[in-house]
C-alpha cells in the first residue's frame, strides 16, 4: 500500500469511528497510532503518542486555554451572561425577533470575555432559550439564533482557536487577536441582519413587547463589570501591559472579585465554575492530544503534499487553490471538530498560502471564519450538539432547518475578507 | 455546560486536585503581574509553575471526564439505531478509550526513563524533567482506574440491555 | 533509498536549504540512489524531541538544538557558554569546523545511537535594547529581557537584569510595548522577527551562542551499503560544518547591515570590557564544566581544545 493509499485509508476510517459515536479523541489518537505503526513501526507510534501526551500537557502557551474558559464560567457563574441578555432585550424590545437578536448581541458580547464558541452557546442557551420559548418563539429559530450567535467566541478575542493557529503558525496571539476583531463585529452584524429578517416570516416570533426610553437608558447600564472585564483583559493584551496568558488570569481573577464585590457570585458557584472549567479543558486537551498523534502520522503520508502537487500540476491560479482550500475546509468543518481541524491543515496549507503572498494573520482569521462556519454545518456541528443536549426535545431537523439562512453570514464574511483583507489587517497595523 | 459531580469519590479528588491546580496557574500568573507593576521584579519561575500546573491540571483532570463520560463525541448517529445499539457503541468507546491510554501510558515509559537517565530539567527552577512524568503516571493510573470502571458498569449496561430491553438513561453533556 | 529529516525549523530557514542542498547533491553523487525528504516545521515532532525521533527510527536523520533539553547533552552545551569562543575568533565557519572536528572525541558519547555528520554553532547571540544605552554595562540593572535558554537565563541575571520567557514571534511586540526591554537574538534573526523599528541599540560582540547538530540514526547508516556510507561521509564532516557556518555568518551580515540601515546604535564592547565580563560570567562556565565533569566526560580538556 502506498502512503497515499495508507492516508486516505486512514482518513475513511477516522470517520468512520466518529460516526460510530466513538470519542473524537480516541478516534484521532487510534487512527494514528495505528497508521503509525504500519507507516513506519510500533516504536515510531509509540515515541509519537508518549511525548504527545506529556508535551501537550506541560505546554506553557496551551496554559492560557484553561485560564480563558475559567474566565468564561465565571462570567456565566455570576449571571454576568444573563445580565448582557437581559440589557440586550431591553434594549432590542420594540423589534420583531427582538429577543433572538438580543441572544445573538448577547452572545458576540459575552464572546468578548469567553475564549470558546461551545461555552457561549451552553451559556447562552440556558438563560435565551427558556425565555424565547416562554414568548413563543419557534424553537428551531430560537436555538439556531444561538448556535449562530455562539459561533463568534472564537472570532470575537479572545479565541482558543486562534491561540493553537498563533502556535502552529508562530505568530504573535495578541496581533492575531486584533486582527479577528472587526471580522468579528461585522458577523456580529451579519446574524442579527439575519435573525432580523428571519423574523418576519409567520410563526417563528410573536409580536413584540414594547418598552419605554427610560428602560432602555437602564438596561445599557447594567453590564458595566463586564465592559470592564473586557477592558482590562483584552485592552490589556492590545496595550501591551498583559501577554494573552496573564490577561486571562487577571480575567478569571477579576471575574472573581466583581463575583464577589457585586455579591452575584457565590463560593459553590465559584467551586462549579473551577470544576467546569477542568472538565471542558481537558476535554478539548485529549483532543490537541488526539489530533497531534493523527496529524504527525497524515503529515508523513504526503496526503496533502500529494493533493497540493496534482491541483498545481493542473496549473491552477493562486485564486482557484484559494477556494479550494477554502472548499476543503467547508467540507472537513461538516464533519470534524475545529481543534483537530487546525492542527491537521494549518501546518500542509499555511506555506502555500503564504507563497501566494497572502498574510499569515489574515489566513488565521480566515480560517477562524471557517472553523465557525463548521460549528454550525450540519450534520456535525458542536454548537448544534451542545444546544441540542440541554433542549432534548428540539428535533435535530427543526435545528438544521433552523440553522441554514445563517450560514450565509460566515460565507459573505469570506467573500468580504478577499475582497477587503484589510478587513483583518488593519486594526493591527495600527496597534502593533 | 452542566457538571454532573462523579459519584465515585476517586475522580471526584482528582477533580478537586485538578481545580486546585487551575487556580495555581491563575494565582501565580497574577502574582507575576502584580509584582512586575509594584516593584518591577518578576516571580522566578512563574514559568515553571505554569507548566507544571497544568500537567497537573489535565492528568488529574482526565479522570473526572472519563468518569462521567464527558469526552466530546459526535453524537450523530443517536437517532438512528436502538437504544441497545447505542449502549454497544459507549461499550466500545469506553473498551477503545481504555486501549488508548494503555498504549500512552506503556509508551510514556521510554521518555520517562530517559528523562530520568539523562538528567534534564525544568528552564526557570532547573526542576528534574522526570518528576514531572512521576506525576503524569500517578494521574495516569487514576485514569486508566476509572476507565476501567466505567467499562464494567457500560458492560452490566450491556447484559441488562440483552436480557431486558432498553437501557437506563446515562448522562450526557 | 529515501532518508526522512525532520528540523523544528521554519521551510524556508537556512537549515533546512542547507540541507536541501547537501541532499541534491548525495542524490547526483549516488546517481539518484540516495534522497532526502524533508518534514520542516516541526512536523514529525517538537524541538526538545528531535533527537528521539532518530534514536527510535521515526526519522533518518534530524537537526538537534541541544538546549531545548538542558541537561541532556552537558558537554555540547559548553560551546554555548558566555564569551567561550575559540582564539581564532567566533564566526560560525571558525567555531563550527572547530566542534564538529572535536565531535568524535568529545560529544559522540552523548549522542549515541546516532552518527553526526556536522555540528553548528551561531553566531554569538547579541542583546538588543529598546532604549537604554549599553555602552555602560550597569544600564542592563533592573531591565528586563526576553531569553531562551537556561544559559541566558543566567547571564541575564549576572548583569543585572531580569530575565523574560517570551516566544519569539511575540518579541517585538513585547518590545514595543514595553513588556521587556530588550532581547537577545542574533543579527539574522532580527530581521525576520522585525525587530530593527523596536530597537534602538544593539550589544557587540555577542555573548553566547547556541549548539546545534545534524544527526543521522547509526542503524539506517549501517544498512546502507559501502558505496552510499562512503558517499555520506566525504560529503559531511568539518568542512562542510565550515560551510554551514558560512552560510549563517552570511545571514549574519546581513542581519547586521539590515539593523545598521534602520538606524540601530550598535555598540562594541571595549576590551577590558569584555574581560571584567568574562570574569563574571566565571561561575556560570564553572557550573556547567563540573555539570559536564560530574556526566563523565572530559569536558576541561574539551574546552580547553575548543578555545584554543
Ligand atoms: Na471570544
Ligand atoms: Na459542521
Amino acid at each position: 500500500m502506498t502512503p497515499f493509499a495508507l492516508g486516505l485509508g486512514a482518513i475513511g476510517a477516522l470517520f468512520t469511528a466518529l460516526f460510530l459515536r466513538q470519542p473524537v479523541w480516541v478516534a484521532l489518537a487510534a487512527v494514528g497510532i495505528l497508521g503509525n505503526t504500519i507507516l513506519n513501526n510500533l516504536a515510531v507510534a509509540q515515541l509519537i503518542s508518549g511525548t504527545a501526551i506529556f508535551d501537550t500537557a506541560s505546554s506553557y502557551n496551551l496554559s492560557v486555554i484553561p485560564l480563558f474558559i475559567l474566565m468564561g464560567e465565571i462570567a456565566s457563574g455570576s449571571r454576568m451572561s444573563a445580565e448582557l441578555f437581559g440589557a440586550a432585550r431591553v434594549l432590542l424590545s420594540g423589534v420583531r425577533g427582538g429577543l433572538a437578536i438580543a441572544s445573538i448581541a448577547a452572545s458576540g458580547a459575552f464572546g468578548a470575555i469567553c475564549g470558546s464558541s461551545v461555552a457561549t452557546a451552553a451559556s447562552m442557551t440556558r438563560i435565551a432559550m427558556p425565555e424565547m420559548s416562554r414568548a413563543g418563539y419557534g424553537r428551531g429559530y430560537a436555538a439556531s439564533s444561538i448556535a449562530a450567535g455562539g459561533s463568534l467566541g472564537i472570532l470575537i478575542p479572545p479565541s482558543i482557536i486562534l491561540v493553537i493557529y498563533g502556535g502552529v503558525a508562530e505568530l504573535s496571539v495578541a496581533r492575531l487577536f486584533a486582527a479577528s476583531m472587526l471580522p468579528g463585529l461585522v458577523l456580529l452584524v451579519l446574524y442579527m441582519a439575519i435573525a432580523f429578517w428571519r423574523a418576519r416570516r409567520s410563526g417563528d416570533a410573536p409580536d413584540p413587547v414594547r418598552t419605554t426610553l427610560s428602560d432602555k437608558l437602564r438596561a445599557l447600564r447594567e453590564p458595566w463589570q463586564f465592559i470592564l472585564l473586557f477592558v482590562v483583559t483584552i485592552g490589556g493584551i492590545y496595550a501591551g501591559i498583559f501577554s494573552p496568558n496573564e490577561a486571562a488570569s487577571v480575567g478569571a481573577f477579576g471575574a472573581i472579585l466583581l463575583g464577589f464585590l457585586k455579591r452575584t457570585l457565590t463560593v459553590p458557584a465559584l467551586l462549579q465554575a473551577l470544576q467546569t472549567a477542568v472538565l471542558v479543558s481537558c476535554a478539548l486537551f485529549m483532543i490537541i492530544v488526539g489530533a497531534t498523534i493523527f496529524s504527525n502520522f497524515i503529515v508523513q503520508t504526503r496526503l496533502p503534499d500529494t493533493l497540493l502537487a496534482l491541483s498545481q500540476q493542473a496549473e491552477l491560479s493562486a485564486f482557484t487553490i484559494m477556494a479550494l482550500i477554502v472548499a476543503i475546509y467547508i467540507v472537513m468543518g461538516c464533519f470534524l471538530e475545529g481543534i483537530g481541524m487546525i492542527l491537521i491543515t494549518v501546518p500542509v496549507f499555511l506555506p502555500i498560502v503564504t507563497g501566494f503572498g497572502f498574510d499569515p494573520v489574515w489566513f488565521g482569521v480566515l480560517v477562524v471564519v471557517l472553523v465557525e462556519l463548521g460549528l454550525i454545518t450540519p450534520p456535525v456541528g458542536m454548537n448544534l450538539f451542545i444546544i441540542r443536549a440541554q433542549v432534548p426535545d428540539l428535533s435535530m431537523q427543526a435545528l438544521y432547518a433552523g440553522i441554514a439562512p445563517f450560514l450565509i453570514a460566515p460565507l459573505v464574511l469570506i467573500a468580504l475578507l478577499f475582497a477587503a483583507p484589510s478587513l483583518a489587517l488593519w486594526l493591527p497595523s495600527v496597534l502593533y | 455546560m452542566s457538571v454532573d459531580r462523579p459519584r465515585q469519590s476517586l475522580p471526584k479528588i482528582m477533580l478537586w486536585v485538578a481545580s486546585a491546580a487551575l487556580v495555581v496557574m491563575m494565582s501565580v500568573t497574577v502574582l507575576d503581574v502584580i509584582l512586575r507593576f509594584a516593584f518591577r521584579i518578576p516571580v522566578r519561575g512563574a514559568y515553571d509553575v505554569v507548566s507544571f500546573s497544568l500537567l497537573i491540571m489535565v492528568f488529574f483532570g482526565l479522570a473526572p471526564v472519563i468518569a462521567r463520560a464527558g469526552e466530546i463525541t459526535i453524537d450523530l448517529i443517536d437517532y438512528m439505531v436502538s437504544p441497545r445499539v447505542l449502549v454497544l457503541l459507549e461499550t466500545l468507546a469506553t473498551c477503545a478509550a481504555f486501549a488508548v491510554f494503555v498504549f500512552l501510558g506503556w509508551s510514556m515509559i521510554s521518555p520517562a526513563q530517559d528523562a530520568y537517565k539523562w538528567g534534564g530539567h525544568s528552564l526557570e527552577l532547573g526542576m528534574p524533567v522526570w518528576w514531572l512524568w512521576a506525576v503524569a503516571f500517578v494521574g495516569l493510573s487514576g485514569i486508566l482506574w476509572v476507565c476501567l470502571r466505567r467499562l464494567i458498569a457500560d458492560i452490566g449496561r450491556l447484559r441488562t440491555a440483552a436480557t431486558r430491553g432498553p437501557a437506563p438513561e446515562r448522562s450526557r453533556t | 533509498e529515501t532518508l526522512k529529516v525532520s528540523t523544528f525549523l521554519p521551510p524556508n530557514h537556512v537549515w533546512n536549504r542547507a540541507i536541501e542542498a547537501w541532499g541534491t547533491e548525495i542524490a547526483d553523487l549516488s546517481g539518484g540512489e540516495l534522497d532526502l525528504e524533508i518534514f520542516p516545521a516541526g512536523q514529525l515532532g517538537p524541538p526538545p524531541r528531535q533527537y528521539d525521533l532518530v534514536r527510535t527510527g521515526a526519522a533518518d536523520l534530524a537537526v538537534i538544538l541541544h538546549s531545548a533539553t538542558p541537561g541532556r547533552f552537558p558537554m555540547t552545551e559548553l560551546a554555548g557558554l558566555p564569551l567561550t569562543v575559540p582564539s581564532a575568533g567566533n564566526d560560525s565557519a571558525i567555531t563550527s569546523r572547530r566542534l564538529t572536528e572535536l565531535a568524535p572525541d568529545y560529544l559522540a558519547g552523548e549522542h549515541p545511537d546516532t552518527k553526526i555528520l556536522w555540528m553548528a554553532v551561531t553566531p554569538p547571540l547579541k542583546i538588543h535594547l529598546t532604549d537604554a544605552d549599553p555602552s555602560d554595562l550597569s544600564a542592563f540593572e533592573g531591565k528586563r529581557i526576553r531569553y531562551a535558554g537556561s544559559t541566558w537565563q543566567k547571564i541575564i541575571e549576572t548583569l543585572g537584569g531580569s530575565p523574560v520567557p517570551v516566544p519569539p514571534a511575540e518579541a517585538a511586540d513585547a518590545m514595543s510595548k514595553g513588556v521587556v526591554d530588550g532581547a537577545c537574538f542574533p543579527f539574522e534573526a532580527t530581521k525576520a522577527f522585525d525587530l530593527a523599528p523596536v530597537t534602538s541599540y544593539s550589544l557587540e560582540p555577542g555573548l553566547a551562542a547556541a549548539p546545534f547538530a545534524l544527526v543521522m540514526s547509526q542503524a539506517t547508516y549501517d544498512a546502507l551499503s559501502p558505496e552510499l556510507q562512503a558517499i555520506i561521509d566525504d560529503t559531511t564532516g568539518p568542512d562542510r560544518a565550515e560551510w554551514f557556518g558560512k552560510m549563517l555568518d552570511e545571514g549574519e551580515a546581513g542581519g547586521r547591515a539590515y539593523m545598521a540601515e534602520a538606524g540601530v546604535n550598535i555598540i562594541t564592547l571595549g576590551a577590558d570590557q569584555i574581560d571584567d565580563l568574562k570574569a563574571e560570567f566565571a561561575g556560570i562556565v564553572d557550573e556547567a564544566v563540573a555539570a559536564a565533569a560530574d556526566s563523565g566526560g572530559d569536558a576541561e580538556a574539551f574546552l580547553s581544545a575548543y578555545t584554543d
